[in-house]
C-alpha cells in the first residue's frame, strides 16, 4: 500500500489526529492534513508544485471529508473540487465521506457527487470498515 | 296598521254581507208565506160563502151538521190571521209603518176580531139566543167580509215585498262590490308592503340603517325582519366563532409543529455534538492499550491528555447546554437597571479573571441610562458577548472592542464592535444556530455562546444581527448589534 497516499480534510485537530493513526494502522503511510475546505483547495491546487517535490504522492489517492468546517465545508469543497478535477491528473483521487452527520439528506447530497465512493460516520465506523474502504479504492 | 287586522276586518266584512243576504232570503220568503196564507184564508172564505148560501137555500134540514162545519170553517180561516201575526217581528212592524203598509196587520187583527164575531153568532145561535135570520144574516155578513179581508190584505203585502226586494237586491249587491274592492285593496295592500320591504332589504350598498329599514316597516313585517335580522345576527357571530376557533386551532397546531421540529432538531444537534469527543474518546482509548501493549509509555499519556481534553470538552458543552435550556426557564420579571452600570460591572468582572490586559474597552454610554429589562438575561448577554471578544481577538493585532447603549423609541440599543477575526463571508445566519464554530483552533468551546444570547434576546422579544466591521481595518470584526423593546413601552427617564 505505499503507493496510496491519503488526505484528512477536518477542522477537529482530535479527529485528524485518530483517523492518522487509524490509516496508519490500515497501512497507509502518506498521510497529508488540512484543517479547513479552503487550505485543502489551495494545497490541491498547487499541482506542478507539489508533484515536483511530493512526487507519486500527489494528488493524494484518497481524500477523507468532514461536512461541518468553519469556512468552506465539505459540500462547498466538493463542488469545488469538480471542477478542479476536471484535469486529468486528479481523476484518480476518490473522495470518502468522513462526517459525524448522520443525517440521511447530507448521505443522499455527499453520494451524488461522481467523486464520492464512500459515506462513513465518526464512531460508527470500525476500523475494519475503514480497512475494506481503502482496500476496494486500491 | 298589522295584517291580522286587516284580515280581521275582511273576514267580519264578509260576515255581515252574508248574514244581510241570508235575512234578506228570510224576509223575501216571508212575503211567499204571507201570500200563500192570504189564498189559503181566500180559499176557505170561499167555502164558507158556499155552506152560508147552501144553508140559506136549505133551512130546514141538518142545521146543527151545517152550523158545525161552518164553525170548523170559520175556525180554520182564524188560523191565517193567526200565522200571519206569528212571522211579523218587531222590526217588519217598523218597516211595515214605514212604508205606509202597516194596514196588512192591522187586518190581520181585524180578520181575528171578525171571526170571533162570526164564533159569538154561531155559540149564540146554538143557545138558541139568536134566531135563525139573524144568525143567517150574520154569516152572510161575515162570509163578505172576510173575502174583502183577503182582497184588502194582497196588497200591502205586495207593496212590502216589493220594497223589500228594491231595498235588499241593491244592497246586497252594494255591500258585496265594497266587500270585494275592500279585499282586493288590502290584499294589495298587504303584498305591497312585503313588496317593498323586500326590495328594501335587497337593495346593495343601501346607505339606509338597519333601523331606517325597520323604520318603514310596521306590525308583522317589522316583527319579522327585526327576528330575522336577529337571528342572521348570530348567524354570522357563530360562524365568527367559529372561524376564530378554527384560526386558533390553525395556529396552536402551528406552533406545536414549531415547538416540534425545533425540539427534533435541538435533540439532534445536541446528542450529535456530544456524540464527537465521546467517540473521539473512544478511539484514544484504544490507541492507549496499543501504545501500553507496544510499551510506548509517551504516546499513552500523551493520548490520556487528549482522553482529559476531550472530557473537558464534553463538560463544556454540557453545561451550554444546561444554561441555554435554563435561559427559557429564568423567571421574567423585570427591573429598572442602570445599564451603564451593569456594563461597567460585567467588564470589571471580566477584567478580574484575567492577570494581563487583553482587550482595549471602549464604552460609550449615558450615565443615567435606565431601562426596564430582566436583568439576568442582560447580564448573560453581556458576559457572553464581552467572553466571545476575549476569546475571538485577532493575537496578532491590538485587540479593541466598542460597546455603545442608547434608548430610541422606546427600545434599547446595544452596539458590540470589535475587530477580532470575525465570521466567514456570507455565514451570519449560522453564527447564532447551536454548536457552530467558525475558529475552534482559537479557543475551546461549545459552540453555544451566541445561540445563548440570541435565546435571551428573543425571550425578551427583541432582535440581534451581526455583521462585518467597517471600523476594523485590518481583520474582519464584528459588530453585534441588540434591540430590545421595553416592556408595557415605559421608559424612565
Amino acid at each position: 500500500m505505499n503507493n496510496i497516499s491519503a488526505l484528512i480534510i477536518d477542522d477537529s485537530e482530535i479527529n485528524r489526529y485518530i483517523l492518522n493513526r487509524q490509516l496508519k494502522l490500515v497501512g497507509i503511510e502518506h498521510i497529508f492534513e488540512n484543517d479547513d475546505g479552503s487550505s485543502a483547495l489551495s494545497f490541491l491546487s498547487a499541482l506542478e508544485e507539489n508533484m515536483r517535490t511530493l512526487k507519486e504522492k500527489f494528488p493524494p489517492t484518497i481524500i477523507f471529508l468532514d461536512i461541518n468546517m468553519p469556512i468552506v465545508n465539505g459540500f462547498d469543497f466538493l463542488e469545488r473540487f469538480v471542477e478542479m478535477a476536471k484535469e486529468k491528473a486528479y481523476q484518480r483521487c476518490k473522495v470518502v465521506i468522513y462526517s459525524s452527520s448522520s443525517l440521511e439528506e447530507d448521505k443522499e447530497r455527499a453520494l451524488s457527487f461522481d467523486c464520492v465512493s464512500d459515506y462513513l460516520v465518526k464512531g460508527d465506523s470500525s476500523l475494519d470498515e475503514l480497512k475494506l474502504v481503502v482496500e476496494r479504492l486500491h | 296598521m298589522r295584517i291580522s287586522y286587516k284580515l280581521m276586518f275582511i273576514v267580519v266584512l264578509t260576515l255581515i254581507e252574508i248574514s244581510i243576504t241570508l235575512w234578506s232570503v228570510v224576509e223575501l220568503s216571508k212575503g211567499a208565506t204571507l201570500h200563500q196564507l192570504n189564498s189559503l184564508h181566500l180559499k176557505n172564505s170561499a167555502i164558507f160563502s158556499r155552506q152560508v148560501s147552501d144553508f140559506v137555500s136549505d133551512i130546514d134540514t141538518d142545521i146543527d151538521t151545517k152550523v158545525n162545519s161552518m164553525e170548523k170553517t170559520v175556525l180554520e180561516i182564524k188560523q191565517q190571521p193567526l200565522d200571519c201575526l206569528d212571522i211579523v217581528n218587531a222590526l217588519n212592524i217598523i218597516i211595515m209603518k214605514a212604508i205606509g203598509t202597516y194596514e196588512a196587520y192591522l187586518l190581520c187583527e181585524k180578520d181575528i176580531k171578525d171571526v170571533d164575531k162570526a164564533l159569538d153568532s154561531i155559540d149564540q145561535f146554538r143557545a138558541q139566543k139568536l134566531s135563525l135570520p139573524a144568525f143567517l144574516s150574520n154569516m152572510e155578513a161575515s162570509a163578505i167580509i172576510f173575502t174583502e179581508n183577503s182582497a184588502l190584505f194582497e196588497k200591502p203585502i205586495t207593496q212590502t215585498v216589493n220594497f223589500l226586494l228594491a231595498v235588499f237586491i241593491p244592497l246586497v249587491v252594494i255591500i258585496s262590490l265594497l266587500n270585494i274592492l275592500l279585499i282586493t285593496f288590502l290584499s294589495r295592500n298587504i303584498t305591497q308592503s312585503i313588496g317593498s320591504t323586500i326590495r328594501v332589504m335587497k337593495e346593495k350598498n343601501s346607505s339606509l340603517s338597519q333601523e331606517d329599514i325597520f323604520a318603514t316597516t310596521t306590525g308583522e313585517l317589522r316583527e319579522l325582519l327585526i327576528v330575522a335580522s336577529e337571528r342572521a345576527r348570530e348567524t354570522v357571530l357563530q360562524e365568527e366563532i367559529n372561524e376564530k376557533l378554527e384560526q386558533l386551532v390553525f395556529k396552536r397546531t402551528e406552533s406545536l409543529s414549531h415547538a416540534n421540529d425545533e425540539l427534533t432538531r435541538f435533540a439532534y444537534r445536541t446528542s450529535h455534538d456530544l456524540k464527537g469527543p465521546v467517540s473521539a474518546s473512544k478511539s484514544l482509548a484504544q490507541f492507549i492499550q496499543q501504545d501500553i501493549d507496544a510499551g510506548n509509555y509517551t504516546a499513552a499519556k500523551a493520548d490520556a491528555m487528549k482522553v482529559e481534553l476531550q472530557m473537558k470538552d464534553l463538560e463544556a458543552h454540557i453545561s451550554g447546554i444546561l444554561s441555554l435550556t435554563k435561559a427559557t426557564e429564568i423567571e421574567d420579571s423585570s427591573n429598572i437597571i442602570n445599564v451603564a452600570e451593569l456594563l461597567r460591572e460585567r467588564i470589571a468582572v471580566l477584567e478580574r479573571r484575567s492577570t494581563e490586559p487583553k482587550l482595549d474597552i471602549r464604552m460609550t454610554a449615558d450615565d443615567k441610562l435606565f431601562f426596564e429589562a430582566n436583568k439576568v438575561r442582560l447580564q448573560q448577554v453581556v458576559d457572553n458577548l464581552l467572553s466571545n471578544a476575549v476569546k475571538y481577538r485577532d493575537r496578532r493585532l491590538t485587540s479593541w472592542l466598542t460597546i455603545s447603549a442608547n434608548i430610541d423609541k422606546n427600545s434599547l440599543n446595544l452596539c458590540f464592535e470589535d475587530n477580532g477575526v470575525g465570521f466567514p463571508e456570507n455565514r451570519e445566519k449560522e453564527a447564532f444556530e447551536m454548536f457552530t464554530r467558525f475558529h475552534s483552533s482559537l479557543s475551546s468551546g461549545s459552540g453555544l455562546g451566541l445561540a445563548i444570547v440570541k435565546k435571551h434576546i428573543e425571550l425578551m422579544g427583541g432582535s440581534i444581527s451581526i455583521s462585518p466591521s467597517q471600523a476594523s481595518t485590518e481583520s474582519l470584526g464584528s459588530v453585534i448589534e441588540i434591540n430590545i423593546p421595553a416592556p408595557n413601552n415605559t421608559v424612565v427617564e
